[in-house]
């Protein structure tokens, strides 16, 4: 027999950390853009990114391509990081226990929510 | 839906007086409002009784069901409870769905869950025809049903 009042006993059951109504917050009169946890946010127009790949094809020539694949590894890395701490701190629970839906669908959410589109999980490869 | 409905006149009046028929709309749901309120306090005070006595009688319709599958579909449960009692607060459909069942949809259609919640809102709908009146049900039993045909079907 499970007990309803157990279940709710921490008065807050967490769904959906990055629900765009509650995750993204700004200000227009300052400009800022901030997540729920208050870390910064921001946004950058299509041009800026064509350009950034244009200045540095231009700067850099062949090298541009090792230099992206190095700035992707560190962002990935860090982008990691900061998504398993928000996610660990909202389920109050260790990515390890977490079970993996919940790891995928927040994954797929976070994605969407900051604007870079939707994915589809190909689980064929997963050990 | 309503909320959406009413910052729209509240653009509106921007320009100009509303008119009638913009007013009435507002008023309408201005006087709703403390039905809406009294139920939504109704339903958060009854919460752990309702959805209680509806994992009692699970196990009776399912017989196999785990524990832990059938806290996982409580769990599920008490958020729609609480986004639909907000949603309908609000009047607003919309805050159900785009915040809540976007979501729960993606975590269901992995795993199956269909049968459990068959039975978790079967026996919710009877629990709420149980402690609210007809009036009440009409306020919040559209949006229950919106999750249950989201999430089930």
């Amino acid at each position: 027999m499970i007990s309803v009042a157990d279940l709710i006993k921490e008065n807050r059951i967490p769904s959906n950390f990055f629900d765009y109504n509650s995750y993204v917050k700004g200000d227009l009169e300052i400009g800022l853009l901030e997540n729920r946890r208050g870390d910064r946010l921001i946004a950058v127009p299509e041009t800026l990114i064509s350009s950034l790949y244009a200045g540095l094809a231009k700067e850099t020539g062949q090298a541009s391509r090792l230099v992206l694949y190095n700035c992707g590894k560190w962002w990935g890395k860090n982008f990691y990081t900061r998504f398993t701490e928000s996610i660990e701190e909202y389920y109050s629970q260790p990515l390890a226990e977490m079970d993996m839906i919940t790891f995928i669908q927040s994954l797929k959410e976070c994605w969407q929510t900051h604007g870079w589109g939707k994915f589809e999980f190909d689980p064929q490869y997963q050990a | 839906m309503m909320m959406p409905k009413i910052q729209e006149l509240i653009n509106q009046a921007q320009d100009r007086y509303l008119a009638a028929d913009e007013l009435g709309l507002m008023e309408n749901y201005i006087s709703s409002l403390p039905d809406r309120l009294k139920l939504y306090k109704l339903i958060r005070d009854r919460e752990i009784d309702l959805l209680q006595a509806v994992a009692n009688q699970v196990p009776a319709e399912l017989p196999n069901v785990t524990d832990a599958d059938l806290e996982t579909g409580i769990r599920n449960l008490i958020l729609v409870l609480r986004y639909s009692s907000m949603a309908m607060l609000l009047n607003d459909e919309n805050f159900l769905k785009q915040r809540l069942l976007n979501w729960l949809e993606g975590i269901m259609s992995m795993r199956d869950m269909r049968r459990l919640n068959e039975a978790l809102y079967k026996l919710l709908n009877q629990g709420l025809r149980q402690h609210f009146s007809p009036a009440q049900l009409a306020l919040i039993q559209p949006l229950i049903t919106a999750a249950q045909v989201t999430l089930i079907y």
